[in-house]
């Protein structure tokens, strides 16, 4: 999936973006229903974030983010924007995840390559009861309190289900260096 | 002027990594998501931090049940790529060399910190309010407080989070210096000293209307709107 945003970015390849968009834009609609916006806005918007995707190609950086997460984070960004009509305070105003660095020596870019596919793993192999909150968070948007309501228990477990995921992924992701 | 000439001492009290998956997950009303990036612009590791994050909304991309795109779905984005692009939005105004406000909630408000209009809220002390909104009748707002003046006990329904932008406070739990986060919950009145030497600028989200706990605070409590 970063080859065909690769090569969008390096020669406006236009059937690499039919394929990107046959995958994820019926996720990022799947995505924005499961966020309670209503069909056609959701088509709307999923057909919006793989413009942004083409236009903003250049910028995705597989160091960074699987293609994936890439997407994600323009689908959730898109919502808040749009549907919750806020405007979301970027960490840095330039957008960290937009922004290309320096090329990385090939190594790097190859282990960064199995980012998507370790996560995954990650976070199939979570404990159910931490893969539930991860996913009421995500795919829901549902605020900490909302989630304890939702499976009746207390809102310091959600908290410390949500810390316990983290710590897993991010163990994860430290093999890689 | 980069987060990192904000930090002259590492951060101590981080916020608990919930609140940065909440943040990532675009879980967060936007008084708690400004809050949290202002917090984050303090730290070293942010940016990677916040990629495990997002990695985990990647994951659960991935195994979502793809939904039914309209039949000319690719067809109608296909004839949209060669557009134009829309204009970009001009760039927030950079803040003057000494600003302790970290980018996001400068980026947010549009100004610096002498672009706020301060109002009294108690001796030595300054409120600006910036936002109120989200689930619990959530504020986000300002304190400038002189230095030495003690912050009157104090408490709310919800969660209290009060993120240091300049000079420092103590109270049992330590001292708190700029980046440093104080989370509080409801079952607790506390106060606070603001140390000596310079004043302490202070960003604030709580939950619900103050309550003080002495009656010369109550009195004024109807008159500062927090």
């Amino acid at each position: 999936m970063a080859a065909l945003i690769a090569a969008i970015a390096q020669d406006g390849d236009r059937t690499a973006f039919a394929r990107l968009f046959g995958h994820y834009a019926p996720r990022v609609k799947s995505y924005l229903r499961r966020m309670h916006v209503d069909e056609r806005l959701a088509e709307d918007l999923a057909q919006e974030v793989m413009l942004t995707v083409w236009r903003k190609a250049a910028l995705f950086d597989p160091a960074k983010a699987s293609a994936g997460t890439w997407i994600f984070a323009i689908a959730r960004n898109r919502f808040i924007d749009t549907v919750r009509r806020e405007r979301r305070p970027d960490l840095d105003p330039a957008d960290p995840m937009l922004v290309p660095e320096a090329p990385r020596p090939a190594d790097e870019s190859m282990a960064a390559t199995q980012i998507g596919t370790r996560v995954h793993a990650a976070m199939s192999d979570l404990p159910p009861d931490q893969a539930e909150v991860v996913a009421l968070s995500f795919l829901e948007g549902l605020p900490h309190s909302a989630i304890a309501e939702r499976l009746d228990i207390p809102l310091g477990t959600v908290k410390s289900r949500l810390r316990l995921a983290f710590g897993r992924l991010r163990a994860v992701l430290e093999d890689l260096k | 002027m980069s987060a990192m000439s904000l930090t002259p001492s590492p951060v101590t009290h981080r916020l608990g990594d919930e609140w940065l998956m909440a943040y990532a997950a675009g879980a967060l009303s936007e008084g708690q998501s400004l809050l949290v990036a202002a917090h984050l612009s303090f730290l070293d590791d942010a940016a990677e931090r916040l990629a495990v994050a997002e990695a985990a909304g990647g994951a659960l991309l991935e195994t979502v049940a793809p939904d039914l795109m309209a039949p000319d779905a690719l067809a109608q984005t296909l004839a949209r790529l060669d557009a134009p692009l829309p204009a970009a939005p001009a760039p927030a105004p950079r803040a003057a060399g000494g600003d302790p406000l970290p980018a996001p909630l400068r980026d947010w408000l549009g100004g610096g910190i002498d672009d706020l209009k301060w109002s009294f809220l108690g001796p030595g002390m300054k409120k600006v309010k910036l936002w109120r909104g989200g689930p619990n009748d959530q504020r986000l707002w300002m304190l400038r407080a002189q230095p030495g003046i003690q912050v009157p006990k104090h408490g709310h329904r919800g969660t209290e989070l009060v993120l240091v932008l300049k000079g420092s406070f103590s109270d049992p739990h330590g001292r708190f210096r700029p980046g440093d986060v104080e989370e509080s919950d409801d079952s607790r009145m506390h106060a606070l000293g603001i140390d000596e030497g310079e004043e302490c600028i202070c960003l604030a989200l709580t939950e619900g209307p103050i309550r003080f706990e002495s009656w010369p605070a109550r009195l004024v409590q109807p008159f500062i709107g927090l």
